[in-house]
Parts: C-alpha cells; structure tokens; sequence
C-alpha cells in the first residue's frame, strides 16, 4: 500500500490519482465521500449512540512543479508549487502530466561554468525540463502549459527504512488507512479526512474541519528530521528511529498540553517510542483545523522523515508503526476517556 | 494594584494561559457569567437591553519551551513564538509548573535553581518581568479591560468582555467562540512607536498594516485626542474584523515600550485614561447616532 501511495501522482492541486488509490484500500464500512474541492472523507458511525466526532487528517498532495512555459527548442520552463529547493533539483527525472511524460530537469553544462558559478545555487528560473523534444511543436504533442510534474522516484523498502518521494504525507494516509482497517468506533463518530493542497496553504483543511466539526483532531504528518552530520543534537528536529514525535508548537499551532499530556500517558503505558519535535519551524493542517469552528483541541503524529521536498526522502518503519499504534490507542482511550481537552 | 500585581506574577505564554485566566475568571466571575473555549480564551458577559458591546484584549505573553536536556542538566529552548522577543540573557525564568531557574549569560541554555526538582523537555518557561510587578510592567492591555469590566458592569447594555488567548501565534484567539453578531467590538492592545510616549493617554488608532478604522466609529471617537496611523502586521483587529460575516471594530491602544521583552513597560495613567474615556462613550452608547 505504502508503495503504491508513495509512487502515485499528486502534487497540489491534482489528488485525484491519490484519492482514488486511498478508496481502493478502505474498508467496506467507512462511508466514503468527497467534497467540492477534492478532500476525500471516510466515516464510520459508531455502534452505539455517538458521543462526539474524532478526525483524523493527513494530505494527500505532494510539492511539485507547473509547466510554465514552452520554448522553441521544446525545453520547458517550470515553477514550484509548495516548498522546493532549487539545491535537489538538478539531473533529477521527473513526470509531466497525467500522460506521465518523462523528463530530465537540466541546466548549463557544468563544463560551461566558471570555478565561482559552480559553487553557486542554480536558480529555477534558470532551469529546464527536457522531454528529448526535437521542438515546441513536437513538445505541445506530449505536455501543456499548466500540467503538473512530479518526480520520478520509484518506491523502495528495507528491512527498517522506506526510501520514496512523497513519503510527505502518503505515509500519514497510509496510516490512518492502516486504523481504519482495524478499528471500528463503539460510541463516536470517527471521520477520517485525506486532504488536498496542504502544500500550498493548509488550504483543504480548511474546508475538511467545517465540514466535520470535530471535537477533536489527530492530524497524522512527517516532520523533519535532520540528525546529520555537523547538526547540534539540539537543532535537530527530531530523530530518526527514535519513534513517533510529538509537538509542542510549530509555526502556525500551539498544541493543548492536556491532550498532549494525555497522548504520553498512553504511549508510555503502551511502550509506544515517542519524541518531542524540537523546533517551531514548519506547519501542517493542524494550523486550520485547531482555529476552525470556534477552536479545536489538535495534535500530530509526525513520523520523522530525512529529506523532505526532494526526490527521495527517508523515514523509518518503526516510527511508521509507533504512529499507527499510537493512534489505535488514542482512538480506544477515547472510548472510555471524558473528553475534556 | 492588587490585580496588576496578580496578573504579572501569573503564568500566561502563548497557550498555556491556565494560570492568568483563572486570575481573570475569579476577577470578572463577580458580574459577568463566564465561559470558555478551546483556544483558551475567557468570554464574560452581561445581559442588556441596548447595544451589545463586546471589548477585547490579549491575555498571553511570549514565552519558551525547553527542548533539549543537556549532559550538565542545563536545557536547550526554542521560542514559542515569534513574539518571543529581545534577549534574556541572565533574566530569571519559571516553568508552567513553577520551578525557578535562570537563563545562561550568553542567553543558549537555562538552568533550574533547585537542585531536587527538575524542569523535563517540552516543559514551557516565561522570563520574569524586569520589574517583576511594579506599576511599570507587563498585561496593560489586559488590565485595562478588566478595570473597564468592572466600570461596565451597570450599564444597560448587553457587555462580552474577552481576554483573548494564543494571540502572539497568528492571532489564534481571534478565532475562538467571540460572539459573531455584537454592534461594536473594541479591541484594547499595547502600542510601542516612536510617535507615542508613556503618558500620552490611551490612542485611537485609525489604521494599521491590514486594519481601517470604521467611519461611524472615527466619528464617535473623538474623545481620543491622539490619534495613530501605522503599519504594523499582522494585526489583531483586522483579523478580529473579518471572522463571520464581518465585524465593526474599533482599535485603541495604550502606549508601551519594550513588548515582548522581558522590560516591557506601560504607563497606569494611560490606562486610567482608557477606562474613563471608553465608559464615558458607552454612557452615551457607542453605536447610537
């Protein structure tokens, strides 16, 4: 399931291939549903008399590119949509459009470079991506302006470690797929929400929490993980491996320390590994979700992920399923749990 | 005093308000029918027969979280937002769970003052006030509203008084259960420009970096003789003004230096002067033509 998620095409804007892929893989009991903006809702009602709504929430979309312009020779100019460094973009191949195209992404050649340039970052707005295209008009045979582009990384797994693109966020929906296959709710609503374009302003999340009116929200994420070389342990955001990771604030949340509290209690209890995330910088849907509807008690369950918004990230099986089991454990808490965060 | 000195030794960084907010509950529970939301803010109302006013204030300071233990039991922190200002080399701090420490001279770690009880990672710690409650210190702003509160507590109309929570992330308290259909919202924050000076009396402002002062409450307003036109972002009124179906607010500000900082200062004077001119234009009621 990971594999195929991870392999999908579904850069901001354009979900649908992923959503299509979460259906496949639901179980028969979620009612599913999708609204007008591409967020994609499986619900399952409770058995007995529902006490309130528990969401659970990852996105569906992944960073990538716009076709921005076709030249006469048929290379293609390109801009990011979501967060990208030019840094990781160089000789890498990527796929354009729903034909999936395949293309390199190009620039001057290193051999044409002065000693200075080549310690320099080459900037987007002087790259290409090159189809192998004898000219514009061949080129207009095989992609448009405004198609999508992702990379082209294909999916692997090891023993402990997943290597793929888009591991931001599909290992998060790979998850909650993961819960909802498992668990069936006794006394709650449980609405699991696959959102879209999270990438470019937590936007879909928006939508997804009016239209759910949680009480409360588990939002299922990667987060940075730069235990590398040269990097303080203090500035390293989190560890890979060393479980699922919690948050104490980050650039649009402040998480309400009793659920957060509560969320260790249970790990611990469970011998779930857990961390703190250690730095504020970065955001998720839990930004839209926690200010929506008057206010609404979040948190995240970031599975810690070594180059993310590159053509291949990194992340750990272990801190995969330290995510998936906190969840069950959170979702079976609340069961018997008041729910007063 | 008494209430000032109650709110600056209270514990309030940005969404972990539990302390200060019940210092706001026991002050305004004695008129006001109180209620709280999510997001950690106090809603305090009372009933009335005309307009229904509502007044606003921040209820939150910058604050830091511990996030790395270090071999010699000095921790690690990150600010908790980016209101989080100035520096606190050598300053004293205290966690939310009250054990006392200082932070390091050169301002990158902090160290428990006792020895039995330490501090643990993701715990959240604030810097004392210079001062630490003297006339000179922190929460002006929201001193101002609950004097006012108190002032307010007798007129015919229909009176919410708000101390908003998370403001210095994203304005987040703006987002909580306010009410949605109030004729005027009044919005009472701290102001540090070098236009206005301590003393100068509380400051209608007209204008900010996303905010513009409604025209029918620029010409009820002309009691405030000082008047500001900035551009500061992000604002608090705008994001105030533009939740539900659109908000008429009116922002005044009491002069300050040094907010964020562990010397951040304000004048009582000032808001003194704040309470008497907002009551004075609700006797008069705020929104009558």
């Amino acid at each position: 399931m990971i594999k195929t998620l991870s392999n999908a095409f579904g850069p901001s804007g354009c979900e649908k291939h992923v959503a299509e892929i979460i259906m496949s893989f639901l179980p028969a009991s979620a009612l599913v549903s999708m609204d007008k903006m591409g967020n994609l809702y499986a619900t399952k009602e409770p058995e007995g008399e529902s006490k309130g709504t528990i969401m659970l929430c990852a996105h569906m979309d992944e960073v990538g590119f716009i076709i921005s312009e076709i030249h006469e020779d048929g290379t293609l100019s390109f801009q990011p949509v979501g967060g990208i460094s030019s840094s990781c973009l160089l000789g890498k191949r990527v796929c354009i459009g729903e034909t999936l195209t395949h293309g390199v992404i190009g620039t001057v050649a290193v051999h044409q470079l002065t000693k200075e340039s080549k310690e320099q970052d080459v900037p987007i707005s002087k790259m290409y991506i090159d189809i192998g295209a004898a000219d514009a008009t061949d080129a207009k045979t095989m992609v448009s302006v405004g198609d999508y582009v992702i990379f082209d990384t294909q999916f692997l797994q090891t023993e402990t470690c997943f290597f793929g693109k888009a591991l931001d966020d599909r290992l998060g929906c790979a998850a909650i797929i993961e819960i909802l296959n498992c668990y069936q709710p006794k006394n709650y609503r449980l609405v699991a929400c696959f959102t879209v374009q999270e990438e470019t302003g937590l936007r879909g999340a928006k939508v997804a929490s009016r239209v759910i009116q949680p009480d409360v929200a588990i939002v299922f994420e990667t987060t940075t993980c730069n235990d590398i070389p040269n990097e303080k342990e203090e500035k390293q955001v989190t560890q890979f491996g060393e479980g699922v990771a919690l948050s104490v604030a980050d650039a649009c949340t402040i998480y309400p320390a009793n659920l957060r509290d509560f969320l260790v209690s249970l790990a611990e209890r469970d011998s779930i590994a857990f961390q703190f995330k250690k730095q504020t910088f970065g955001g998720n849907d839990c930004g839209s979700i926690s200010i929506s509807n008057g206010g609404v008690p979040v948190a995240v369950f970031s599975i810690p992920c070594r180059y993310l918004h590159t053509p291949v990230s990194l992340a750990s099986c272990s801190d995969y399923e330290a995510s998936v089991r906190l969840g069950l454990a959170f979702l079976k808490e609340m069961e018997t749990k008041p729910w007063n965060f | 005093m008494e209430l000032l000195k109650r709110l600056n030794e209270s514990f309030s960084a940005s969404g972990y308000e539990s302390e200060i907010r019940d210092v706001i509950i026991d002050y305004l529970s004695q008129w006001y029918t109180i209620t709280t939301d999510s997001l950690g803010n106090v809603i305090a109302a009372k009933e009335g027969t005309e307009e229904h006013l509502v007044f606003c204030a921040p209820m939150d300071s910058s604050g830091y979280y511990l996030n790395h233990e270090k071999d010699d039991k000095a921790y690690c922190f990150t600010k908790l937002s980016s209101a989080s200002k100035g520096k606190v080399d050598g300053a004293k701090a205290r966690t939310c769970s009250g054990i006392k420490g200082t932070f390091s001279e050169d301002g990158k770690t902090f160290v428990s003052d006792e020895k039995l009880v330490l501090p643990t990672v993701a715990d959240i710690i604030v810097p004392f006030s210079v001062s630490e409650y003297r006339i000179n210190s922190r929460h002006g702003d929201l001193y101002g509203l609950l004097l006012l509160a108190e002032r307010l507590k007798n007129v015919p109309q229909e009176i919410t008084v708000v101390a908003l929570a998370q403001t210095s992330l994203r304005q987040r308290g703006a987002f909580g259960k306010i009410p949605v259909s109030a004729d005027l919202y009044v919005l009472i924050e701290l102001l540090e420009n070098q236009r206005v000076s301590l003393g100068d009396g509380a400051v209608l402002c007209l204008k900010d970096g996303s905010y513009l002062c409604p025209q029918t409450v620029k010409e009820k307003a002309r009691r405030f003789d000082k008047i500001y036109v900035g551009e500061e972002k992000p604002s608090l009124a705008f994001e105030l003004s533009r939740q539900g179906h659109g908000r008429r607010v009116a922002s005044v500000k009491i002069p300050a230096k040094g907010i964020g900082t562990t010397e951040e200062t304000f004048c009582v004077v000032d808001v003194f002067d704040l309470c008497n001119k907002l009551t004075s234009l609700c006797e008069k009621g705020l929104t009558k033509s």
